[in-house]
């Protein structure tokens, strides 16, 4: 980052290279709207470049990124919610339909999973994702979410507890590696 | 060896544990503890299954749409920060040999007349100049004037001053007249020919006292902070003289040759907000720059603005200034009656606004309004909402909102003509330059 901000123009598509799938993988879980996820995406790259004299070399430049990703889930949300256009399940699922080379890759297990996760409560999923997906810390998720530690700690719990059980219930164990039973 | 632990730690630190979030030392004993507790065992074990689940899972493939125009936004955004550190070295150069040049000429005359005013108390400046040069001279109060007063008769013998030749040799008041005469214009003529060399005639550091070279300072600095939105704009636009003159004043007054790039730079993000005119910015270097940079002036406050919502940004009131499209078209009239003297400029140049994507009240008038409209519609309406959208941001100069919205007509209406259209106005963004974009 510290490269691109003086002008190295081969260090931006080495950021893109680098992060963008693993954001893209964590607005998606967020969103759990492909198309959503993409322009989301689109749109936290975008900010990254618009802002990206802000950056300071004293922050974490994946806490940066997804504290940007994270609130540009946020506010889709957001708008998502006013809009109150068609259910998002029949979005996703239609889009996933439609996509053989992506329905084929993916196991029996991601659906389980992302409706365990697309499950879990707002705050609960925020963290999961920022810890697990973003990896990370939980004293930098307190501050981008503006909750206090213990309580990020206690979603992060509730979360991984939550995602247990339902694993459990669609007959999902995974101790070594996520096998389907 | 540090003792394990005895009792169940919380189930807090068994996360931190769980994700590598405890010291080396602490996570030791944890470790040990678990080893033999099946309770925190199964704790640990939990969190590890699930995240054993989600890595077995592999990650969605991101798309490959919008990623050439992102990079080719990243690349522009690259090149900008090129020439502006560019411009910033250039200028950090000009001050710091500015600032020699004028220190070097307004230091040696005070330090000068100090020391002669020690040897002479009563000669005139000029004078002593000279005569500091003199190894052997006496100095002794009135023996300067006498050595005039003999000087003047040596060279006017037909009418002696009254006490002319007493007490000393001819040939040492020969040598005093020597060593005096032809320098008695030196440091004048010196100091003009080195004037000249500072171009502006009216700013000779030397002649001015420091409270004028300090004011005159002030002026010059907030001149070269206007000139340097042209910086910005254009890379290499700054005019040279111009700006050496300014930041070398500046230095002057702050006590540093450094201090004036710095204090440049420090000006810069202070004045590129208020945009005042820049005389020296091109068209061509208007186009060059990126709408969305200008637009988003302070930075800090367009990050925070566009993560308030696209919303709040779309149905933005108008800024007092405008699209720098205008302002490079415009002809020199004083548009939202807003015109800024630049100090150095010979003539008053109009200001222009500088706020790029800010384009007429009409056209941010119809983005609320479509925006408000999206909401709800739906089917063909929707698509040329949509689309009308994609065209109102391109013309407006909003790069990366043009790129966005222009993305989503063809995501939710692929294949049709709409999205035909959008996708060339977005490819064609990414890859032309933005002012050309309306044009299409």
């Amino acid at each position: 980052m510290r490269r691109f901000q003086r002008g190295d123009a081969r260090a931006f598509p080495e950021l893109v290279r680098r992060h963008r799938g693993a954001v893209f993988a964590f607005v998606l879980r967020w969103t759990q709207d492909r198309a959503r996820a993409e322009d989301i995406l689109q749109e936290t790259w975008l900010k990254v470049v618009r802002a990206s004299s802000d950056w300071s070399p004293r922050a974490r430049f994946t806490t940066w990124l997804y504290t940007i990703a994270r609130n540009a889930c946020v506010d889709g949300a957001r708008r998502e919610r006013a809009r109150a256009a068609e259910p998002l399940e029949a979005d996703r699922l239609s889009t996933e339909a439609h996509d053989p080379e992506r329905a084929a890759g993916s196991s029996e297990l991601r659906p389980v999973l992302e409706a365990a996760i697309s499950g879990l409560p707002d705050a609960q999923r925020e963290v999961f994702l920022l810890r697990e997906m973003a990896g990370i810390p939980f004293h930098e998720i307190a501050r981008m979410t503006g909750a206090p530690e213990p309580t990020v700690k206690s979603r992060m719990r509730y979360a991984l507890e939550a995602l247990r059980t339902r694993l459990t219930e669609a007959g999902i164990d995974a101790p070594a590696g996520g096998r389907v039973a | 060896m540090t003792p394990p632990v005895s009792t169940h730690p919380h189930d807090d630190r068994l996360l931190e544990l769980a994700y590598g979030e405890v010291p080396a030392s602490e996570a030791r004993r944890l470790r040990q503890h678990v080893d033999g507790c099946p309770r925190c065992r199964s704790v640990l074990d939990g969190i590890a299954e699930v995240r054993s689940a989600l890595r077995s899972v592999p990650a969605e493939r991101p798309p490959i749409r919008g990623l050439d125009s992102l990079l080719a936004y990243g690349e522009q955004a690259a090149a900008r920060a090129r020439s502006r550190r560019g411009g910033l070295r250039i200028l950090g150069i000009l001050s710091a040999a500015a600032a020699l040049a004028v220190v070097w000429l307004v230091l040696p005359a005070p330090q000068k007349q100090a020391k002669s005013v020690a040897q002479v108390p009563a000669a005139p400046a000029s004078d002593t100049l000279a005569r500091a040069d003199v190894p052997r001279a006496p100095a002794q109060g009135s023996s300067a004037r006498d050595e005039a007063d003999r000087e003047r008769a040596m060279k006017a013998p037909a009418s002696p001053p009254a006490a002319a030749v007493v007490g000393k040799g001819g040939r040492a008041v020969l040598e005093e007249s020597r060593a005096s005469a032809p320098r008695v214009g030196e440091p004048e003529a010196k100091q003009k020919e080195l004037a000249k060399l500072d171009a502006p005639a009216d700013r000779r550091p030397s002649a001015l006292p420091p409270e004028q070279v300090r004011a005159d300072d002030i002026a010059a600095d907030r001149s070269v902070a206007r000139l340097n939105v042209s910086g910005q704009l254009g890379g290499a636009s700054i005019s040279a003289p111009r700006t050496a003159g300014g930041a070398g004043a500046s230095s002057v007054a702050g006590a540093g040759t450094v201090a004036g790039a710095e204090a440049f730079a420090a000006k810069k993000s202070a004045t590129v907000g208020q945009a005042p005119a820049a005389e020296a910015r091109s068209a061509e270097a208007m186009r060059t720059e990126d709408p969305a940079k200008v637009a988003a002036a302070p930075l800090n406050e367009a990050l925070a603005k566009s993560e308030r919502g696209r919303a709040s940004a779309d149905a933005e009131p108008a800024s007092p200034a405008g699209s720098l499209h205008q302002a490079a078209s415009a002809p020199s009239g004083t548009k939202d009656g807003a015109p800024a003297p630049v100090a150095l400029a010979p003539k008053v140049v109009p200001v222009q606004p500088m706020r790029v994507g800010m384009g007429s009240p009409e056209k941010r008038a119809r983005l609320a309004e479509i925006r408000r409209q999206l909401e709800t519609t739906k089917g063909d309406e929707r698509k040329a909402l949509l689309l009308e959208r994609c065209e109102i941001d391109a013309s407006l100069q909003r790069g990366p909102d043009a790129v966005l919205h222009c993305s989503i007509v063809g995501r939710e209406f692929p294949g049709t003509p709409e999205a035909k259209r959008a996708a060339e106005i977005a490819r064609g963004f990414s890859v032309q330059l933005p002012a050309e974009v309306p044009e299409r």
